[in-house]
């Protein structure tokens, strides 16, 4: 007794010197220990119009009917014609129009061909001015991923932490404004924190996300916020493109 | 909640600011409830007092607390939003106002104006 692949009858592994395999069927069918299957009742009106013999109700399978003749319908509402007859009747119904229409959508799908680029030492340059010019007046300064909220360059000793933080409170500004009849939400929102520093949220571009976390009595508020963010914002959306 | 009082905000801040004030929304912090204003809209307080609430959260994430004004930009001009004791108010301005002179001179005449009431 071996194991071998009989390719001929099914795709299932067998052993030498078993029997042939048999098709597959439903549990408790066919097998010498199940009992037959009590006869189900039937009504007259199946009874009358012949649908069914007696001696059928016994043996449903296949290999129980002789000649393995189709056993006449049982229930009066099922279609009397089988499925092969009736598509070489009717056609194929909807299928082939659904299909066509799938291959369709699939032939035009562009979602795999967007693709983001972002020059992260520009980016760098870019923070590394900012920082300049701000000098001790900058707590912390982050860019993220827009996408995502993942932190890509910062400044400061939590930024990857800040950086998710922000992203959410910059998106949750860009939903409520319109919410508040209020269109078209601007490029920076400022946040004022209590221990005197001033968040300066950027939606730089499509791409990158940054804030500015300033001390607003070690800086000219309005010289960053004239200038320094400005500069950063264009930095920021001259360093991202899409392809 | 002292209306007539807020009332009279709402004036004082139409004489200083003039012609930069687009509208102004005063509500109740704790109800979202509007309680005066000036061209006021019905959903300007629900949705920035939520607002508010997640700015809040993410100050307490980033190891701070949120102070009492946040500036927000629009497309043509910016959003100036004052918290004071029990009330919110949200003044919206035209863009004659710079950046600059939105931290430094509004949020410091609406917290006047809402500390008076």
């Amino acid at each position: 007794m071996g194991l071998f692949r009989d390719r001929g009858v099914s795709s299932r592994w067998s052993l030498f010197g078993s029997p042939r395999p048999q098709p597959r069927r439903a549990k408790g069918m066919d097998s010498p220990d199940s009992p037959a299957p009590p006869p189900e009742p039937l009504d007259d009106e199946a009874t009358e119009a012949g649908g069914l013999e007696g001696e059928e109700t016994h043996g449903t399978s296949p290999a129980s009917r002789p000649g393995g003749q189709k056993p006449s319908q049982r229930y009066p509402g099922l279609p009397a014609l089988s499925a092969a007859e009736a598509r070489a009747r009717n056609g194929r119904g909807f299928a082939a129009i659904i299909m066509r229409r799938h291959r369709r959508a699939r032939r035009h799908d562009h979602s795999s061909a967007h693709r983001t680029h972002v020059d992260l030492p520009a980016v760098e340059n870019a923070l590394d001015a900012a920082a300049d010019s701000l000098g001790q007046g900058l707590d912390q300064a982050v860019v993220w991923d827009a996408g995502t909220g993942l932190a890509l360059v910062g400044r400061g000793d939590a930024y990857e932490r800040l950086a998710p933080v922000w992203h959410r409170a910059l998106r949750d500004v860009q939903a409520a404004l319109p919410e508040a009849g209020l269109r078209d939400p601007g490029s920076q929102h400022l946040v004022g924190l209590r221990d005197g520093r001033i968040a300066i949220l950027l939606h730089g571009s499509p791409t990158l996300g940054a804030c500015l976390t300033v001390h607003r009595h070690l800086v000219d508020l309005d010289d960053v916020l004239d200038s320094s963010v400005p500069r950063l914002r264009s930095a920021l959306v001259s360093a991202s493109g899409e392809h | 909640m002292p209306v007539p009082a807020l009332d009279a905000a709402v004036t004082g801040l139409q004489e200083r600011l003039g012609s930069a004030i687009v509208a102004v929304d005063i509500w109740d912090s704790a109800s979202a409830l509007t309680v005066s204003g000036l061209h006021s809209r019905a959903a300007t307080g629900p949705s920035l007092g939520r607002l508010a609430e997640d700015m809040r959260d993410a100050a307490a994430l980033a190891g701070s607390e949120l102070g009492d004004h946040l500036v927000l930009t629009v497309h043509g001009g910016s959003v100036v939003v004052v918290t004071t004791g029990t009330v919110t108010a949200a003044v919206h301005l035209t863009d004659e106002v710079g950046p600059g002179q939105l931290v430094t001179g509004v949020v410091e005449t609406v917290r006047a104006a809402l500390g008076a009431c």
